[in-house]
């Protein structure tokens, strides 16, 4: 007769069990996309056969692709496939010589070098480059909306029968702003006739701004709680460096170098909250969750006591100062693309840049593993030497230093004033974000794309009112009640770093 | 031998045993340190955003007694017009004294009914939220759920001529059952798939304020012919009744109050008394230990967020049937989320909550008398800034343990796990 309890074994990740894991979030992922498909098919499908949208693909006319002549077009086509070749087949990959290295980075220029090659005949071919002219494209509703529906239905049982583990959330990703733009389409119904046509590239480009904040907010998340620190303060951190910057900037009367300054006092502003986060976690082990909950409402205290006392009488002190444009050499001329991703302000570049960045240094530098290993499990970091308060002290204020450039993201990224409430959450939609992204920066910044489109709908949807069957507030909510279905993990089960939140102490 | 000398307490002054017993940490002096240091902030903040003041620190050489004294008194009058605007104004009672009439006694008592109506559904709220934080789980949706209550009391208050009793007592009910429903959302959330609470309650105040501004602007909730935005009003029977209307108008204390101070006696009975208060306490202490004694977490989950959310939903109806009687598209301003700080200010106790409550009542009084108060000209919010600070300091006692360097043997120094995202 045995009376030894009954011995729980804790639950130890396995190679085994980390496919288990993704194998069922791709079967999850599958189904999801399998219900988009059919609502897609129901819902835009069903709109009356007559109807049309006319899409409005308008860019910066100064921007054109360099022209050349159509029987020489062939050449780059050719030589842009070639390098994309060995990316997408294994069987070409065999004519590469062995001494060449086909590194991550080496394929993701063969990438972007040979994608552009590719788009450029393309484009011309199309003639969508005439001289930057507004081009516009009339697609009917209803069929479309099969169209869609069917290859979204298609794309998603391929996910569940075959369950592959890569390209599974891109996947999903692009199912779902797929369904967003279905969505635009539907609600545009009739504008070949109403005039009021589909303005797609300004709504994805105001997607992308409000994604920069988002993946500067998740970025900050992800560096945080790799090291174990829950950082609720974000919003607070937005705050402060969208107020901070205006200011700052605004004070120089908008000088370059102010911008530089007004950027980087956001940031230090960000890094001194994660320092005071980090101090109140870390020195004194108060509940992250609530130390978070008390710097945002000292942050939101302070803003609007400098909003209403200071920047009502000194209006000059909250200028709408921009930061530079930088368009990117040819890839600003590619068109609906280009102007979107390549013709933005220096943050957005900032932020696509510090993913990468991030990545590296998390997941290739020693300074990374001893972060994530303090996230993990940090009394055998401890043992072995590392200085788990130290670790998390950096990675803290690492992170508030980004969270605080989100926040001149706000304000003197798209170059606006600072009004109180602009940042409406959207530091805890951010955490949301991390989650999404599994805490990883590539995740992050896919996810902060999709909440973006989402935020960038929701607010640009006001001149279709009389289209809309759903009132508009309820499409405001979008976001909010995406950030639900995703913490509560309806697309797969998602595992946080093991120390995440959980205060750590010698003794 | 030797021994015993080591052990023996060095023999003292009576001042120097007196200022030891002093410095020992205890709550008292925690929060009375953390009120000097919030306002201490607070009259930083005055000075650098006053430009007379900032000005005034150039001559600090040359005249160092003007420029302190006039930074001084412009602090003082701030601070002077935050109690007179919320507590007392002694001039004001004197000239009750002398002559006892209805206007004077409102001026007199005016400011402090103001402090007490303005703490009413902080009470209830703070209380709720207290509930939540003591079972280690951060509802900080107060704000949805306080839109929520007084979206359904406000639907029963304007639909319905009933007797005063019954329409009120329809309207808390259903309040209470309102913001239950609400926060169990995030219950069956957290209790089934995970998510963490703090995020989608949080995301439920957004879509709640989206709804009620879309609800204020459909037919069933907009007031006709008016397109502001302002609801349909509460009818007199669904209104709670005033208590000291007979004497003065201007004493706007009413039910409400006497129902919130009834909820401080129901939480404590419902904490030290009842056997959910006591699952709940020790989930909230060691959920470990608490699954072991087969408590189900689960369970206690779903419950402790009802709870919370349903004091927050009466808070909302306390506010809209006693204070604003129409709701408007801010309507709950900024309660759902003072309640959080009250909560914490009260360290998650009922009669902290409530003398907690009363201080953040006192503040917004007193904030709004300070604003109007033309020759220092300083804005609202101050209040706001030095009640962050206050919370602040008392959230994290070990900071001012370590700042005024009191003796404590361990007691302030506050641990706790804040847990993962998907615990």
């Amino acid at each position: 007769m045995s009376i030894a309890p009954e011995i729980v074994t804790p639950e130890i990740v396995t190679l085994e069990n980390l496919r288990q894991i993704t194998r069922e979030r791709a079967l999850g992922y599958g189904i999801t996309l399998i219900l988009i498909g059919v609502l897609e098919v129901l819902w835009f499908g069903g709109a009356r056969s007559a109807l049309k949208t006319t899409i409005e693909f308008g860019y910066n006319s100064s921007s054109a692709m360099p022209s050349i002549a159509s029987a020489l077009r062939i050449i780059p086509l050719f030589l842009g496939l070639l390098l994309l070749a060995p990316v997408a087949s294994h069987s070409a990959r065999r004519f590469i010589p062995e001494r060449f290295k086909f590194t991550k980075g080496v394929r993701n220029c063969f990438i972007i070098v040979g994608g552009y090659l590719v788009i450029w005949p393309i484009a011309l071919w199309f003639g969508v480059n005439s001289g930057g002219a507004l081009r516009t494209l009339t697609i009917p509703v209803s069929t479309s909306g099969y169209v869609v529906g069917i290859l979204t239905m298609v794309a998603g049982g391929l996910l569940a029968w075959r369950r592959f583990d890569r390209g599974a959330s891109p996947l999903l990703y692009v199912g779902l702003i797929v369904f967003m733009l279905g969505f635009l389409v539907w609600v545009a119904r009739g504008s070949n006739v109403s005039g009021l046509h589909l303005q797609l590239t300004g709504i994805l480009a105001a997607a992308v701004a409000a994604a920069t904040f988002l993946i500067f907010g998740s970025l900050s998340g992800t560096l945080c709680e790799r090291s174990g620190v829950v950082n609720i303060a974000i919003e607070g951190q937005f705050m402060t460096g969208a107020i901070s910057s205006v200011m700052v900037v605004s004070a120089l009367n908008g000088t370059g170098i102010s911008k530089l300054l007004g950027v980087l006092v956001a940031g230090i502003l960000g890094a001194l909250i994660g320092w005071v986060l980090a101090v109140m976690s870390l020195r004194y082990q108060a509940n992250q969750i609530i130390v978070g909950i008390v710097i945002v409402a000292f942050c939101t205290a302070v803003t609007q006591f400098i909003m209403f006392q200071v920047l009502t009488t000194h209006q000059n002190l909250n200028g709408a100062y921009a930061l530079p444009v930088w368009a990117v050499p040819f890839f600003s001329h590619i068109p609906i693309i280009g102007p979107i991703l390549f013709d933005q302000n220096i943050l957005v570049y900032v932020a696509i840049l510090g993913v990468v960045i991030v990545n590296i240094a998390l997941f290739r530098t020693r300074w990374g593993l001893r972060v994530r290993s303090v996230g993990e499990k940090p009394i055998a970091s401890e043992t072995v030497g590392v200085s788990v308060a130290r670790m998390r002290y950096g990675a803290v204020i690492l992170g508030g230093f980004v969270a605080g450039l989100g926040g001149a993201a706000f304000t003197i990224g798209p170059g606006t004033n600072f009004t109180f409430g602009m940042t409406n959450g959207y530091g805890y939609i951010a955490l949301a974000i991390m989650i999404f992204g599994r805490w990883r920066p590539y995740g992050a910044l896919m996810a902060s794309l999709l909440f973006g489109f989402a935020i960038a709908l929701s607010a640009n949807l006001n001149i279709y009112l009389s289209q809309l069957v759903i009132p508009q507030q309820f499409i405001s909510m979008l976001p909010y009640i995406i950030t639900i279905a995703a913490v509560a993990g309806l697309v797969g089960r998602i595992r946080p770093p093991a120390a995440d939140g959980v205060p750590f102490s010698r003794e | 031998m030797t021994t015993d000398v080591v052990t023996q307490e060095p023999r003292s002054s009576r001042i120097l045993q007196i200022a030891v017993r002093v410095r020992r940490a205890n709550m008292a002096l925690v929060l009375l340190l953390a009120l000097f240091v919030g306002l201490t902030v607070g009259a930083f903040m005055i000075i650098v955003t006053t430009p007379s003041l900032v000005h005034s620190w150039s001559t600090f050489f040359s005249h160092p007694g003007a420029t302190i004294s006039e930074n001084f008194n412009t602090v003082w009058f701030a601070y002077e017009q935050i109690f007179q605007g919320s507590l007392f104004d002694f001039h004001a009672m004197r000239i009750l004294i002398d002559h006892p009439d209805k206007a004077n006694l409102a001026t007199a008592l005016g400011p402090i009914s103001l402090t007490l109506q303005d703490a009413t559904p902080l009470i209830v709220a703070g209380l709720g939220l207290a509930i939540g934080f003591r079972s280690n789980l951060f509802d900080i949706g107060g704000q949805g759920q306080v839109i929520a209550g007084g979206l359904i009391a406000g639907l029963i208050g304007f639909s319905w001529h009933f007797t005063p009793v019954l329409q009120v007592s329809l309207e808390l009910v259903a309040a209470l059952i309102a913001g239950a429903l609400l926060a169990s959302l995030a219950g069956v959330l957290k209790a089934y798939t995970g998510a963490h609470e703090v995020i989608v309650t949080m995301m439920s105040n957004y879509i709640m304020v989206l709804l009620l501004g879309y609800l204020l602007i459909t037919n069933l909730f907009a007031r006709p012919g008016l397109k502001d935005g302002a609801g349909k009003a509460v009818t007199p029977t669904g209104q709670l009744p005033y208590f000291f209307s007979h004497l003065s108008p201007g004493l706007l204390v009413n039910v409400g109050f006497l129902i919130a101070f009834a909820m401080v006696f129901v939480v404590q009975w419902f904490f030290n008394r009842s056997k959910t208060g006591f699952e709940l306490l020790m989930v909230g202490q060691n959920g470990e230990a608490a699954r072991t004694a087969g408590i189900n977490a689960k369970r206690t989950t779903i419950i402790t967020l009802c709870l919370a959310g349903a004091l927050c939903g009466l808070a909302g109806m306390l506010e809209l049937t006693g204070v604003d009687h129409f709701l408007s598209p801010n309507f709950g301003g900024s309660y759902g989320f003072d309640a959080i700080t009250v909560a914490l200010l009260g360290r998650n106790r009922p009669w902290g909550v409530f003398f907690g409550a009363i201080f953040f009542g006192a503040m917004y009084a007193g904030g709004e008398a300070m604003q109007a108060f033309t020759p220092t000209n300083i804005q609202y919010s101050l209040a706001q800034v030095i009640q962050a600070v206050v919370v602040f300091c008392v959230a994290t006692p070990a900071l001012i343990v370590e700042i005024f360097r009191l003796t404590d043997n361990g007691r302030f120094r506050s641990t706790g796990s804040a847990g993962g995202w998907t615990k």
